[in-house]
């Protein structure tokens, strides 16, 4: 085998050949073991490469659930008495039992429902998305007031932008001014963005904020079940 | 007639959350327990579970894999026959534990497990000597490899047809070369 060979076998692979060349190369193929195999590898070498290098999307969805999975391998493998669960079981229920009459946890439900994090911008370069990036960090480090100044800025290039009207009324929320708080996140609910009906719950916690518990669930009520948040919503509503 | 565990199969390719949330409940504890006891650490048996399972995707999605064997069976054939290359390739001896219960497998379903894994192996071989060779040469297979004319890619790559297809059979001829140079090392002969 030798350059030429190869070149031919490229050619052939091509379909870069003449009637005439065609049947001399499935001739010396036929008499010929070496180049045979040597041909059929080739093919096998491209035909599986080109498989396995082809994005499949459906593939890396795999591979993600699959990776999710992956803590189980590192479980420690349990074994305890029925009886030593059920000792535990009982000691638990006890401890469940004396939470529920003392319930600390319902002091301030307001806290107990707070903000999430704001996330960070997805695209990078932009001065939009520095602005973006600088209001995260504010928003993060609990820099209500500072937040505020930079959703500003951005507010106004882009008074349409959902998501930092969104965490402006999240930042004005945190701050306890309640009636700026709703005037972002009514205007958000009454949208159509991703942020929609995490809008609604925060009003809802604004009115929880000015103890106005009717004005609360009424908001809450507005969550639909296929919401996200309409768990939490739910949950909420018990509590009150 | 597909058999009954060819619902594991379906998941797989369509990404069924909970059922591959079952296949790991149920199948994984005995996986582990297996690489464990034949020098393997809880990191090598997730990772060998995983890639088992994506094997048996792509040969499901790309060969047309049929179950002749409960899934489970074929799963710990797969990851096994997986486990004792990586152990080769490790350059340590080979499996001394197996486990214990014996599933009546057929001759069928073993060959199909043991493709199953040929199949996949062979697939990595490639792409790494691929990614071994150098960036002009790769550069060229990759995009010999897509579905545009050949006078495209030239154009692409600044180069004339002739010298493409002339290139093109040299890069090729160098990496079948070095595939043949690896295929017993990787435990494919």
């Amino acid at each position: 085998m030798n350059d030429i060979d190869y070149e031919l076998i490229e050619r052939y692979f091509s379909d870069r050949m003449t009637e005439e060349e065609l049947m001399a190369f499935e001739s010396r193929r036929e008499a010929d073991p070496e180049f045979h195999e040597m041909v059929a590898t080739w093919f096998d070498v491209s035909n599986t490469l080109r498989q396995s290098l082809q994005a499949d999307p459906q593939r890396d969805a795999l591979v993600q659930t699959l990776q999710s999975n992956r803590p189980i391998f590192n479980e420690k493998a349990k074994v305890v008495s029925i009886r030593k669960l059920m000792a535990a079981a009982a000691s638990v229920a006890v401890l469940i039992a004396t939470l529920m009459y003392w319930s600390p946890w319902k002091k301030d439900l307001y806290s107990q429902y707070s903000i999430e994090e704001m996330i960070s911008p997805a695209e990078r370069g932009s001065t939009k998305d520095s602005l973006a990036q600088q209001a995260a960090t504010q928003f993060n480090h609990r820099d209500y007031k500072e937040a505020v100044v930079t959703l500003d800025k951005l507010l106004a290039a882009q008074p349409g932008d959902a998501y930092a009207r969104y965490y402006r009324g999240l930042s004005y929320l945190e701050d306890g001014l309640t009636s700026r708080a709703r005037a972002d996140l009514e205007v958000i609910y009454n949208g159509e963005s991703v942020f929609k009906y995490d809008g609604a719950f925060f009003v809802a916690l604004s009115y929880l904020k000015d103890k106005n518990t009717v004005k609360c669930k009424e908001w809450l009520l507005k969550i639909p079940a296929s919401a996200e948040n309409y768990d939490k919503a739910q949950e909420l509503l018990g509590d009150l | 007639m597909s058999h009954a565990d060819q619902h594991f199969i379906h998941a797989l390719l369509h990404n069924e959350t909970q059922v591959v949330g079952e296949i790991y409940q149920r199948f994984a504890p005995k996986v582990k327990y297996y690489v464990l006891q034949n020098s393997g650490s809880a990191d090598d048996a997730a990772d060998i579970f995983q890639e088992s399972l994506v094997d048996i995707y792509n040969q499901a999605k790309y060969k047309d894999l049929q179950l002749t064997c409960p899934f489970e069976a074929f799963l710990l054939m797969v990851c096994k026959r997986k486990w004792l290359n990586e152990l080769k390739k490790r350059g340590r001896q080979g499996v001394t534990k197996d486990l214990d219960e014996q599933f009546n497998v057929g001759e069928d379903s073993f060959r199909d497990a043991e493709k199953t894994w040929a199949d996949n192996e062979k697939a990595r071989l490639f792409k790494t000597m691929l990614g071994q060779m150098g960036e002009r040469c790769q550069e060229i297979i990759r995009l010999s490899l897509t579905d545009k004319p050949q006078e495209e890619i030239a154009a692409k790559l600044g180069v004339t047809y002739g010298y493409l297809r002339k290139k093109k059979s040299e890069c090729m001829a160098s990496l079948i070369s070095a595939i043949k140079d690896n295929l017993s090392k990787w435990g494919l002969t």
